[in-house]
């Protein structure tokens, strides 16, 4: 670009971007939202960023944008890399040349293969997976580690039809529900190799909008609550398991094809399903689980190696404290981000390449009340004073602060715990059951930063236990920790 | 918005974003997008049947009326009826003159228009409230069809008829920023580049075809002026028409059942597209007739017994028609129909009534 374009660029760049900019502060960290082009609607679909430290957002319309983040959020100068995807929802990016995305219809390799910036080889890398036409069919993807890749293939919603020609198989067993797999593959975890041969994974799902496989190679989604989901639930996936929503059984080779999946009784579901590692409260804590992302070790804080969940539903981001416990995991979940300027509709997120800002991509188009956009969350120079963890012990729970214990939390009075289930079914959520008020007498002081809570009659099989503490200067007041098993020493 | 504002909207955003030195041609709010002779725009997403028959779609599963349902009390009361969209094309648009619909399952151009793109309100939602058309969500043609596919698939492989292939797409290259589709038939990669023509209502397909020895290429119901480079490499200049949209492929609800029957059968004939080749009175067309076939005794291409056409011929012949050709047809040129068995013994019930006249 010459120096009169430039000039003309940023004379009028500023008239041309719409919204944002705002600067809204929590403790330790900052929140800026990010305009796009006039005009453009920033319903973002994924996110990433490539190699040279430039954000890549894939638009549910059509565009790949790419710009390179400036210190002033209303700087951003977007270029186009590649358009005219059907509802991108997954992304990596392998280099500043290429990119892949899951979109409606398939996995895609973008690639420009002459270098001039846009991408010109849209090759398909997948497209195993039917189409029933309904609108709700989305996906995700996270890499495999070894050139391959996981696909999260959510299901249809009776809020809409299924067209008369469908791609792939239909199944009028699978069509029934409501949230249902009408066509191949729907309510499925796959696993697509670097040959881009395709082998199902996992089922049960009903929209598990976002897959991660973490560090340590571990598979997590979380799902939407709804039908057969009291509330949001986030999951350890395995290899062949069920996670709980039926009509997906019906592309199972096990499954007696002539069997309805939705007839099948309680005590047989109960039976098949894996539950939840995690159960996030609908009302205060999560109600549309998206994507997953691993904090870093450093740079964004203490929380390095935990998980952010977002909620398309709702302005928050929740923070999930995971453990092993008998073999399996499960844990505590609380707020990281709650409202303070944070918008609805979070969808994806990524972390910049110096480790230090987490960029949220937000859309709910077609959902209720728009909310879309990027924002971003700057970890600032301020120390956090927060719970770290919240585990199990076998009499209570314990919990690590992030520095020297407060003295604001050392008195039982600071704290109100109460305990309660959930149950799920065919109907859509669920309500809380058996809520009763659990004792905290004492305080016990482990080490400097930690503090045990002692708790009589600890209940197993997915009994969440929801921690409040009334205490000025933590940046999170409430914990729940689902206990699907107890910890027996 | 009209076509005409939609244009004069169009032109003049790109002059505003033109004159700050910019060439960004990003997709914005306005739900009718264009694209222009120079840079077409390239555009999936669901898009409306405007009538193809079951010919077209051979690739493609059907779907059936659902119970409708509600989260509290289950199965109630109606039901929900399909819709009539595509899930997997590709839309191109070169502007006002031309647009068209590639599908990425059948592997062939669908239908093309003129006038406008697409209307995409319906799906993409008003631009103030988000909101989209729930049960009718798909986008609007915005101009009238020159051309809609009917028959089997245009190109067929002549050294590659022992076996059906399903084809698979492999993606698109931007060759001149038009996009060049990319196929594979068994053996064969195909790749093709749709233009618009030199006169008013034509169009060019560019076919390049490699790994196979021999190719026919035919338009059902179009003129279609052939021109080879080589026997692989060569470009087809079709002649469009006006064409108006139909939804005569619309079952009735009564043959929406998994009860195989003749009625269905009979409404499958039609529906599917077996009309377009197989007769039922006798007279010879693309395929043979359905006249007296059943029970008949058939002559088939490299067998030298007549074979007998039992159900399970019929079936065979429905499902996997390369199979078996009947004599003095060309191999290769009916697609298998995988249909679901329901329709299958319909047909075949149909197909029992018709006698030779």
């Amino acid at each position: 670009m010459n120096t009169v374009s430039t000039l003309l660029v940023c004379v009028f760049g500023l008239a041309l971007l719409s919204g944002g900019g705002e600067i809204r502060a929590e403790d330790g960290y900052r929140l800026e939202t990010i305009p796009f082009p006039k005009g453009v609607p920033p319903e973002v679909g994924a996110i990433g960023f490539n190699p040279s430290g430039e954000l890549v957002v894939a638009l549910r319309r059509s565009d790949v944008l790419i710009a390179r983040p400036t210190e002033d959020p209303n700087q951003f100068e977007w270029r186009l890399f590649a358009s005219g995807l059907h509802n991108a929802c997954g992304m990596h990016v392998v280099s500043d040349q290429e990119v892949i995305i899951s979109q409606m219809p398939e996995l895609t390799r973008l690639v420009d293969t002459n270098g001039d910036g846009s991408a010109d080889w849209y090759e398909t890398l997948n497209a195993s997976w039917g189409m029933s036409g309904n609108y709700h069919e989305t996906n995700h993807l996270t890499p495999d580690g070894e050139g391959g890749y996981f696909l999260a293939i959510g299901t249809a919603s009776h809020n809409g039809p299924v067209f008369y020609n469908v791609r792939g198989t239909y199944s009028k067993t699978g069509r029934r529900g409501r949230n249902y797999s009408a066509a191949s593959w729907k309510g499925w975890v796959l696993h697509v190799d670097a040959d881009g041969v395709m082998t199902p994974f996992c089922k049960g799902f009903r929209m598990h909008n976002g897959i991660l496989r973490d560090r340590n190679g571990n598979l997590w989604a979380g799902d939407n609550q709804g039908d057969w989901r009291a509330t949001t639930p986030f999951y350890h996936l395995k290899k062949n398991q069920f996670y709980g929503h039926p009509s997906s059984l019906v592309w199972d080779p096990e499954w007696d094809s002539s069997r309805d999946p939705l007839k099948v009784s309680l005590q047989e579901w109960s039976a098949m399903r894996t539950p939840a590692a995690v159960l996030l409260p609908h009302d205060i804590m999560n109600r549309s689980a998206s994507e997953p992302i691993q904090i870093p070790e450093s740079g964004f804080g203490p929380y390095g190696g935990q998980i952010l969940l977002p909620d398309n539903n709702g302005k928050r981001i929740s923070r999930l404290m995971l453990e092993e416990v008998d073999g399996q995991f499960q844990g505590a979940c609380t707020h990281f981000w709650n409202e303070n300027g944070l918008n609805l509709g979070n969808n994806r997120v990524v972390f910049s390449p110096d480790r230090g800002t987490l960029y949220v991509g937000q859309t709910s188009r077609g959902w209720g009340a728009l909310a879309e956009g990027v924002q971003r969350i700057i970890r600032t120079k301020e120390s956090v004073t927060d719970i770290l963890t919240m585990s199990l012990t076998p009499n209570g729970f314990r919990l690590r602060f992030t520095g020297p214990v407060p003295d604001s939390v050392r008195d039982p009075g600071t704290y109100r715990m109460k305990s309660y289930r959930y149950e799920d079914g065919p109907s859509y959520g669920g309500e809380k059951l058996d809520t009763i008020k659990v004792a905290i007498p004492k305080v016990l002081r482990v080490d400097d930063f930690t503090v045990d809570l002692p708790v009589e009659g600890l209940k197993d099989g997915g009994h969440i236990y929801e921690l409040s503490v009334d205490a000025e200067g933590l940046r999170s007041n409430v914990f729940c920790y689902t206990i699907n098993r107890l910890r027996k020493e | 918005m009209n076509g005409k504002t939609s244009i004069a909207l169009t032109v003049a955003m790109t002059w505003a974003v033109g004159s700050l030195g910019a060439e960004e041609r990003w997709v914005t709010l306005d739900n009718e997008p264009l694209g222009s002779p120079e840079k077409p725009l390239v555009l999936r997403t669901y898009f409306p049947d405007p009538g193809l028959g079951r010919e077209v779609l051979a690739n493609h599963d059907l779907s059936y009326r659902a119970r409708k349902y509600s989260p509290g009390k289950g199965d109630v009361d109606g039901f929900d009826d399909p819709i009539r969209g595509i899930p997997a094309a590709i839309g191109v648009n070169f502007g006002a003159g031309f647009s068209y619909c590639w599908d990425t399952t059948e592997c062939r151009l669908l239908f093309a228009w003129q006038g406008g793109f697409l209307k995409m309100e319906n799906y993409w939602g008003n631009p103030e409230s988000g909101r989209r058309k729930p049960f009718a969500y798909l986008p609007e043609l915005d101009g009238p069809l020159i051309y809609l596919a009917r028959g089997p698939h245009p190109l067929v492989i002549l050294d590659d008829f022992v076996e059906s292939h399903a084809p698979a797409f492999s993606g698109y290259r931007l060759v001149d920023e038009v996009p060049e589709f990319i196929y594979r038939l068994g053996k064969a990669t195909i790749r093709v580049r749709i233009v618009p023509g030199e006169k008013p209502m034509t169009f060019l397909k560019q076919y390049v075809v490699e790994g196979a020895k021999e190719v026919a290429y035919r338009e059902t119901g179009y003129r279609d002026q052939i021109e080879k480079e080589t026997p692989l490499t060569f470009s087809v200049t079709v002649t469009g028409r006006l064409e108006s949209e139909s939804s005569s492929g619309e079952l009735e609800p009564e043959y929406l059942t998994d009860k195989p029957n003749l009625e269905w059968g009979k409404a499958l004939y039609t529906q599917l597209g077996c009309l377009a080749c197989h007769s039922t009175d006798g007279t010879r067309g693309h395929g043979p007739t359905f006249a007296g076939t059943f029970g008949s005794e058939r002559k088939i291409t490299g067998v030298e017994d007549p074979v007998l056409a039992d159900e399970a011929y019929l079936i065979e012949s429905i499902k996997n028609p390369a199979a078996k050709v009947v004599e003095s047809f060309p191999p290769g040129y009916m697609p298998p129909y995988p249909i679901p068995d329901d329709q299958v013994q319909s047909l075949v019930l149909f197909l029992q009534t018709l006698k030779n006249e």
